[in-house]
């Protein structure tokens, strides 16, 4: 006993200061971990902001007041424009700090160094798009005088200012559990974002599932279920004639395989097993409307960005406001970029971003829908050698590859792995299957410039559409709305032309110079409308222009426009529009589709003889009970989402291509162009070639959908006679992620009272929705209204986490607090006040 | 005496830990080992003391912030519920002091033992 105990202490005690200094297998060192003064115990502190505080900054020029209002948002009161960014910088750098280095990160493909081995893959993929690279590029070629440059150097000033700053108790949870220490922040990181967002919102290479699928069923089929325009037509620029237009045509019947091709290559996203749709069921949508249609007789504006959703947000709500120094009234805004100009917005920002991305000011609202132009073209290069390549053919002679050494490093600055990434005139190049491709692809050539920074300067629509111009890529649908009652919209982007038939959505030749782009869209042709005599002005992703009144080529495989459809149809039956009408719309439950779909869905169903009739006629009976709205409680949705899974199943048999594994669709064809079938009863699309003994028609496919999805239902879900048993928030849930998918700091399994389709559109996995939801009116003073799901603190433990979203489930909105000046706010809503001084010359 | 003894320790913890980092909870409990009357149990005091010490600072930021909720979200992490984790939390300092002093005041023992 003599020994035992001295040597079980000694094992303890050597077992807990290995542990604690160096970790085990998976475990960070945990003394520094659990050490309740500088470990993770510290988050508990920083999960509220200071009451009072003051801090130096370095470049600030004149002191900057801040102010956080109670629902955490801070006003930033600055002398100078640079001086706001700067402290923008600061307060986002102080809540979102692991954010801004992930996602920086994350762009730049050197997540090893954070993550470690696990995230070889994700990075390596991520060089392969160059995007760092591009950024890079781009800012070297940066003008530093302009606005853009001096924005983006500010704005790191104030990230770096926290960063230099930060205590071992301020430092961020995630930091803690990854043994990691902040990146100083550049400001080229500004751009990185942005090709971020370029990569989110612009990086479609459907050429490769398009050559699959041309292989598969023949060039005629493939143009006809992805087509360049969409089958309905809801588009952005009103008119002329009525819509939404259906241009129903009968569809080309599919060719005999070519197996070579249809084999291999990638997978494309769509199409799994499962999902609640064929196509994508997300987006975004932003709609404006004119004083004549609206209740108070102000312009009203809405907009709710759809993205994937994390924890924290992507957005950050902050008001930033510029006054000459020592005039009380604010200067007005000026045209030009000038850095002591006035300023006074309000909206969302993304962390890394100088300005806001989305919001108003005293005169002016606008939001942005993504436009999903094609400005990616791939081109079948022929190389040198095709391991390791030096030269790439074009015109008949050989031309360099420009190639970058791509190094992964560990946590500890070890090389994890090596690579090289080769780049033609036109950019990366990569294997699409068998074929050396080089990407062209217009976010690697530019970016949003400084439109966002001068279009929140101004004064009036015509201010704010000219800023826009600047903007080349991700184009945007941007609706924008003023005081003085104006309403406008236009796809802002650069919309690039093609040789040929104009079309981009097939590999082109990348031996001849000519296959290149050669110029793009004048501004004149720009999906546009203003004061249209309907009154109101809708996007919602769907095809921006009819083609009747342009045919050109923007892009392909347009999502079905019936979110357009729905808000359309509300707006044009509600000739007195009020802020309390547009929130609601927001999350409205009725659907286009389901009002497309269910009535002849219910007219084939009846008229079919059905070998499983029993089944048939209570899945019609059932089906026929329901509303056509995704309320969480509605107990028939269900039916409808697996009656149409089952339906593309049987449909589009033909697009399975064979191969080693689960036989899966290249691709699935929009519910356009699935209702472009229902309404064919002779296509022989109906067939499924997979029963060799026989021939369906249409009437067989539907009753044996129709059959099949009330026995699924059944089976997942029990006797639709139990009350509340196919209640549509069991079938279908929201779940939104930390960034580093940590459920204990995620908000899983929520009830979201959205559908497929509906203007609030969830996906089928829940993690993508409306990042955020804003509705503006236009009066004499302007009143903002919005939330987001999550919180403006970064911090897992602060109440302000995910503060915001029980209202983002209800559908509520929150009154944005719009003070003129700092003294404004009423003491009862200011939540902490912070003041930074010049100094700290680091 | 035992209760001053620990009152002393969980003192010093609170101000080393502070001041230094967790590691100091490792000399403390040396130091208590060290010091402690021979006879006296200065593994178990100095446990006692050190637990004491991270919890008195662990209810100090509880009066400033939600440590209740930095154990659920981190607790979770590591496999553990909240409650575990923070029983771990106090667990560690106690077993980390606690095995230190009892080394050192075996230690001392054989020192004395030798001298004899």
């Amino acid at each position: 006993m003599r020994i035992v105990r001295p040597g079980l202490a000694a094992l303890v005690f050597a077992t807990l200061l290995v542990v604690g200094f160096g970790g085990a297998g998976p475990l960070p060192p945990i003394g520094a971990l659990l050490d309740p003064w500088r470990g993770v115990w510290a988050a508990a502190s920083a999960a509220s902001l200071p009451r009072r505080g003051a801090e130096p900054i370095p470049g600030v020029t004149d002191t900057v007041r801040v102010v956080y209002d109670d629902r955490a948002v801070p006003h930033i009161f600055a002398g100078t424009e640079l001086d706001a960014y700067r402290a923008l910088g600061y307060v986002v750098a102080r809540d979102r700090l692991f954010q801004l280095e992930l996602q920086t990160r994350a762009t730049a493909g050197t997540l090893t160094e954070l993550l470690g081995p696990a995230a070889l893959a994700t990075d390596r993929s991520q060089r392969s798009l160059g995007l760092a690279w591009s950024a890079e590029r781009e800012w070297a070629a940066t003008d530093s005088a302009s606005i853009m440059a001096r924005a983006a150097t500010a704005y790191a000033q104030g990230v770096n200012a926290w960063i230099d700053g930060l205590g071992p108790r301020d430092l961020p949870l995630e930091y803690h559990l990854l043994r990691a220490r902040p990146l100083r922040w550049k400001p080229q990181y500004t751009l990185y974002l942005m090709k971020r967002m370029g990569y989110t919102l612009a990086y479609d290479t459907f050429e490769r599932q398009r050559d699959r699928l041309t292989a598969l069923i023949g060039e005629a089929a493939a143009n006809a279920l992805f087509p360049a325009h969409s089958p309905i037509q809801e588009p952005i620029q009103p008119g002329p004639g009525r819509h939404p237009r259906f241009d129903f045509t009968p569809l080309p019947p599919p060719q005999p395989p070519r197996l070579s091709r249809a084999i291999g290559g990638d997978r494309g996203r769509s199409g799994a097993m499962g999902e609640w749709s064929g196509e994508a069921e997300v987006g975004s949508n932003n709609w404006a409307v004119s004083p004549k249609r609206s209740a108070s007789g102000y312009a009203l504006l809405a907009g709710d960005p759809h993205l994937d959703l994390s924890l924290p947000s992507i957005w950050y709500e902050a008001h930033l406001v510029v006054a000459r120094p020592g005039s009380p009234a604010l200067a007005p805004a000026r045209r030009g970029g000038e850095a002591d100009g006035g300023l006074d917005v309000y909206g969302v920002t993304i962390p890394g971003v100088p300005g806001i991305v989305i919001g108003f000011n005293r005169d002016v609202a606008w939001s942005f829908t993504n436009t999903g132009s094609d400005v990616l073209d791939l081109y079948v290069e022929t190389l040198d050698h095709n391991d390791s390549p030096t030269q790439y053919l074009l015109d008949g002679t050989w031309r360099p590859l420009e190639r970058r050494l791509e190094r992964y490093l560990g946590p500890k600055g070890e090389v994890l792995d090596e690579g090289t990434v080769s780049y033609t005139h036109r950019g990366p190049v990569a294997m699409s299957g068998n074929r050396p491709t080089s990407v062209r692809w217009l976010v690697l050539e530019t970016g949003a410039g400084d439109a966002l920074i001068q279009a929140q300067k101004a004064q009036n629509v015509d201010q704010w559409l000219s800023a826009m111009e600047a903007f080349k890529t991700p184009a945007q649908n941007g609706v924008v709305a003023d005081r003085a009652g104006t309403i406008a919209i236009r796809s802002s982007g650069m919309f690039p032309i093609r040789p040929g038939d104009g079309r981009g959505d097939r590999f082109q030749d990348g031996t001849a110079s000519q296959a290149d782009w050669t110029s793009y869209w004048p501004l004149a042709r720009y999906p546009f409308a203003r004061n249209p005599a309907q009154g109101y002005l809708v996007s919602a992703n769907q095809e921006p222009k009819d083609p009747r009144v342009d045919p050109g080529y923007l892009g392909n495989n347009w999502p079905s426009p019936w979110r357009a459809i729905r808000i359309n149809l509300l707006l044009r039956h509600d000739s007195a529009v009020t802020v309390e009408a547009m929130r609601r719309y927001q999350t409205d439950p009725g659907s286009a589709r389901a009002d497309a779909f269910v009535p002849l869905l219910l007219e084939i169903g009846r008229a079919a003889e059905a070998a499983e009739a029993a089944a048939l006629r209570q899945a019609i009976e059932l089906l026929a009970q329901w509303d056509r709205r995704y309320t969480r409680d509605n107990p028939r949705a269900v039916l409808f989402e697996f009656t149409m899974q089952e339906l593309q199943s049987r449909l589009w048999d033909e697009l399975i291509a064979p191969g080693p594994g689960t036989a899966r669709r290249v691709a699935t064809p929009g519910d356009a162009v699935l209702l472009q079938a229902l309404h064919d009863s002779a296509t022989t699309w109906w067939d499924d070639r997979r029963t060799a003994n026989a021939v369906e028609t249409r009437a067989d496919v539907v009753a044996t959908s129709l059959a099949a999805a009330l026995e699924r239902a059944r089976a997942a879900f029990g006797d639709p006679a139990t009350p509340d048993a196919w209640r549509w928030d069991r079938a279908h849930r929201g779940n939104i992620y930390h960034l580093l998918r940590i459920p204990s700091f995620s908000a899983l399994n929520l009830s979201v009272p959205s559908g497929p389709s509906t203007i609030s559109p969830s996906s089928g996995d829940g993690t993508h929705s409306a990042s955020w939801r804003m509705v503006v009116e236009l009066g004499p003073e302007v009143r903002g209204f919005g939330v987001y799901p999550g919180g403006q603190s970064g911090n897992p433990a602060s109440p302000r986490y995910q503060d915001r979203l029980p209202r983002w489930l209800n559908g509520d909105l929150d009154t944005l607090r719009f003070p003129r000046s700092a003294g404004e706010l009423e003491p009862g809503r200011t939540a902490a006040t912070l003041t930074l001084i010049p100094g700290g010359a680091r | 005496m035992t209760y001053i003894r620990v009152a002393l320790i969980a003192a010093a913890t609170v101000v080393a830990t502070t001041l230094l980092g967790w590691w100091s909870v490792a000399a403390i409990g040396t130091v208590a080992g060290l010091i402690t009357p021979v006879g006296r149990r200065a593994g178990l005091e100095a446990a006692a003391g050190a637990a004491l010490g991270w919890a008195a600072i662990l209810a100090a930021s509880a009066l400033s912030g939600p440590v209740w909720t930095v154990a659920q979200r981190v607790g979770p992490v590591f496999r553990v519920p909240g409650f575990g984790f923070l029983a771990i939390a106090i667990a560690f300092p106690a077993l980390l002091a606690g095995s230190a002093a009892r080394l050192a005041s075996e230690a001392r023992r054989w020192t004395n033992v030798a001298d004899h």
